[in-house]
């Protein structure tokens, strides 16, 4: 047990503390610490230091024992973790296995969960739109959830601001429903999805294909080499995590930043337990920790704490966190805590074949992965039978393929010889889910992991309205790829795809205006404890359909420094 | 300062190779140790000279010289079910047989043209049982990947680049491509 003589207590006291380091935490860490906060940053996992901790990331196919295939003993005992596209075998070590730990599926639920310093940031897909009113505005326009409590100016400068540091290609499209950013030169389009854009400009007003957006440097600025970052070498191994720092992560970014500041304290090995609330001040004094190698319980104690531990791990926390004040978990007077979970629907995928357009090929890789379709659905109006939206990838390619027929010398030479196969098209979708207090997740009563905490049973599932919403985008897009004159369109729908695998759960403790309906503010702030902030998925009062993370970190840099304005204020 | 970390992050890539040694060439290892799959020293040369049969030797190196065969044992050691373990054993035995009735002699010593007339004989036609073709189906599979996977040809025919440090679209493809020479064998 801890000791609690006066300078131990002393020793163990910051200005913050950080509960998680992935993509929010790491931002949470930089803004605290830049603004001369003494800050405890907690990691659950190991540590990660950029570069040196990337076994894998030099390595040619050949030196893969199996070619980046995973072995059927662990794809047979782990098949959660093995249905996610990102793990390889120059990524599993990044991610947790099955058995490491466990929770309860009271419905069908893929947990995908990176435990190590820079948590998924080192996995993630790198796609990064910003949030535009059409979706601040969705639930309250559209009757579900609660109204959100910030609208696109509150949080447009934030946007700038992290873009800025974390480096953002993409084009100024001049899309309402798809504000534009502070850009680096985008990742052009091929010929095939030019095409396409040019097309699908002319025959569908107010749909549009863009170059993605993602979080690359293709032409990094002075604070990029600052972090000690340089240009994305479109290697697109990004799962290994990247030497160059060609994409932003915690590890490549933030930390160190934080870390040179000299007021960052990082504490792997630290499974933050509970939030202990302080009765007589009325706020949170700290977190009790267990150190996973000495399963030491110790308590950290601060002026401000942030809670970033990835979405549904914060819920957990939360709900861990009882106290008289508390007793059905931090924060959670309003009894919502842990419901209204969402995630985006990604059951549905398009391909096609297409004529023509032989003369041109690609050369290189691109990170960005090709084209974005932001949400044309529903956006200025209600125009089906299904609420919301959803957004779509789209890419164009050739592969080389070679004849493997026969054997010899003959088989040998066409081998050596690869052709060009002809012009592929391919898109999946990314659908806006409706948050309900049906979906949620809660404490096991009996249950315990290793660290003792209970563990956390999950109960989210598909509705009426994702299925309607998954009929539409298979329609539309077949019906833009016929139209467009691509051949053989086959549609796909992932059968018995679990939630999850979209690695985009949010809500559980979501925003809002009225402490009875929600349990953080407008400015992330627990209601009922100011000192504690939420600024993970666990925030979002709606999922729009934009990939999460860039709002994610644009909400930490703005709650960061009003927390900080609000303790220099006295308030907290 | 700043440029200096990210030169320093560039010294670290470069020393990967140093740092990531591991696996090289499938080159000269010694037969791992198979968990799950049991081959008699006779059988495993008589994969490595099927292996041989399908990539051989020419002015350019062969499946023996880069152990195909090893990587096709350890492929369905680790990656395959049971079921295609049990098969694949099953097949073998009956591609013994097969050998056998066709030749008297030792598979290795057959003239090339007729193993290979042999191998494209159970590709082609589908008379043999289940077992020898799923036997065949693996080992092709898993000699052409083991091949166009290797480092000789990842460096020497079809070049893979690590750091392509480029992404261009609209690019010509030429009518008539002409290798360099070198560049193939």
């Amino acid at each position: 047990m801890a000791n609690f003589n006066i300078d131990s207590v002393k020793e163990r006291t910051f200005d913050a503390i950080v509960v998680g380091s992935g993509i929010s935490g790491g931002w949470a860490a930089k803004e605290l610490t830049g603004r001369g906060l003494k800050t405890l940053l907690l990691e659950r996992g190991r540590d990660v230091k950029h570069v040196v901790d990337y076994p894998t990331t030099s390595m040619y196919p050949w030196e893969f024992e199996h070619r980046g295939e995973m072995p059927l003993a662990i794809r047979e005992a782990n098949p959660i973790v093995s249905r996610c596209y990102a793990f390889g075998e120059d990524s599993q070590h990044f991610f947790v296995k099955d058995n490491e730990h466990p929770y309860i599926q009271e419905k069908p639920f893929d947990w995908i969960r990176g435990y190590q310093v820079g948590g998924k940031s080192l996995l993630w897909a790198r796609q990064t739109q910003r949030w535009s009113d059409f979706d601040f505005e969705g639930p309250a326009r559209d009757g579900f959830a609660v109204d959100w409590p910030i609208r696109y100016k509150d949080i447009a400068p934030w946007y700038s601001y992290v873009e800025k540091f974390a480096g953002i290609s993409g084009n100024k499209d001049g899309i309402p429903e798809l504000p534009d950013g502070e850009f680096l030169p985008a990742f052009p389009l091929n010929t095939v999805e030019k095409y396409f854009s040019d097309h699908v400009k002319a025959k569908y007003p107010n749909r549009h294909i863009i170059s993605a957006r993602c979080a690359h440097l293709s032409k990094p600025q002075p604070i990029h080499f600052e972090q000690g970052r340089v240009g994305c070498q479109n290697r697109t191994l990004c799962q290994r995590g990247c030497p160059f720092g060609g994409y932003f992560s915690s590890n490549s970014s933030t930390i160190p930043w934080a870390l040179k500041s000299g007021n960052l304290t990082l504490r792997p090995h630290s499974v933050v337990q509970s939030i202990i609330y302080d009765d007589e001040k009325g706020k949170a004094a700290g977190v009790r920790i267990i150190d996973t190698n000495t399963k030491e319980v110790i308590e950290y104690y601060a002026r401000v704490i942030f809670v970033n531990a990835s979405a549904l791990n914060t819920n957990l926390l939360l709900l861990n966190s009882t106290s008289q004040r508390f007793p059905n978990g931090f924060g959670n007077d309003s009894g919502v805590l842990g419901k209204y979970i969402a995630f985006h629907n990604y059951t549905a995928n398009v391909g096609a074949e297409v004529e023509g357009f032989t003369d041109f090929k690609t050369e290189g890789r691109n990170p960005a992965g090709g084209g974005y379709i932001p949400r044309f659905r529903n956006v200025y109006k209600q125009e089906t039978d299904f609420l919301r939206g959803y957004a779509a990838g789209f890419s164009a390619y050739r592969y080389q393929q070679a004849k493997t027929e026969g054997v010899g010398a003959q088989l040998k030479d066409n081998l050596a010889h690869p052709t060009l196969s002809g012009w592929y098209v391919g898109s999946h979708m990314m659908g806006e889910s409706i948050p309900k207090e049906s979906n949620y997740v809660k404490l096991d009563d009996k249950e315990k992991d290793a660290w003792g905490v209970p563990l956390l049973r999950v109960n989210v599932d598909y509705d009426d309205n994702d299925e309607k919403m998954k009929l539409d985008y298979l329609e539309q897009m077949e019906e833009m790829f016929v139209s467009a004159g691509f051949k053989n369109v086959k549609k796909h729908v992932a059968i018995g795809k679990a939630p999850g695998l979209d690695i985009h759960e949010m809500g559980g403790a979501r925003m809002g205006r009225d402490p009875k309906t929600s349990i953080l503010n407008e400015w992330n702030q627990v209601h009922a404890a100011k000192n504690v902030f939420v600024t993970d998925g666990a925030c979002m009062t709606s999922t729009a359909c934009q990939n999460p993370s860039l709002t994610y970190m644009a909400l930490t840099a703005r709650a960061a420094n009003y927390a900080v304005d609000e303790i220099n204020k006295g308030n907290i | 300062m700043d440029r200096r970390i990210a030169i320093k992050n560039l010294a670290l890539i470069l020393s990967g190779a140093t740092l990531f040694p591991k696996g090289l060439l499938a080159g000269n290892e010694k037969l791992i140790q198979l968990k799950n799959v049991t081959v008699t020293p006779a059988q495993e040369k008589l994969l490595a000279n099927i292996c041989e049969t399908i990539i051989p030797k020419t002015t350019t190196p062969g499946a023996k010289d880069l152990n195909l065969h090893l990587f096709v044992l350890t492929m369905l050691d680790d990656c395959y079910s049971k079921a295609d373990q049990d098969a694949f054993a099953k097949g073998l035995e009956q591609f013994e047989k097969l050998a056998a009735q066709t030749n008297s002699k030792p598979f290795a010593l057959w003239p090339a043209a007729q193993r290979e007339t042999l191998l494209t004989s159970l590709e082609q036609k589908n008379d043999q049982p289940a077992e020898l073709n799923r036997f065949y189906r693996i080992v092709k599979d898993k000699t052409i990947q083991g091949y166009t996977q290797s480092q000789y040809f990842m460096t020497k025919q079809v070049v893979y680049e690590l750091v392509p440090a480029r992404y261009l679209v609209n690019v010509p493809v030429k009518k008539t491509t002409k290798v360099p020479s070198g560049k193939h064998g």
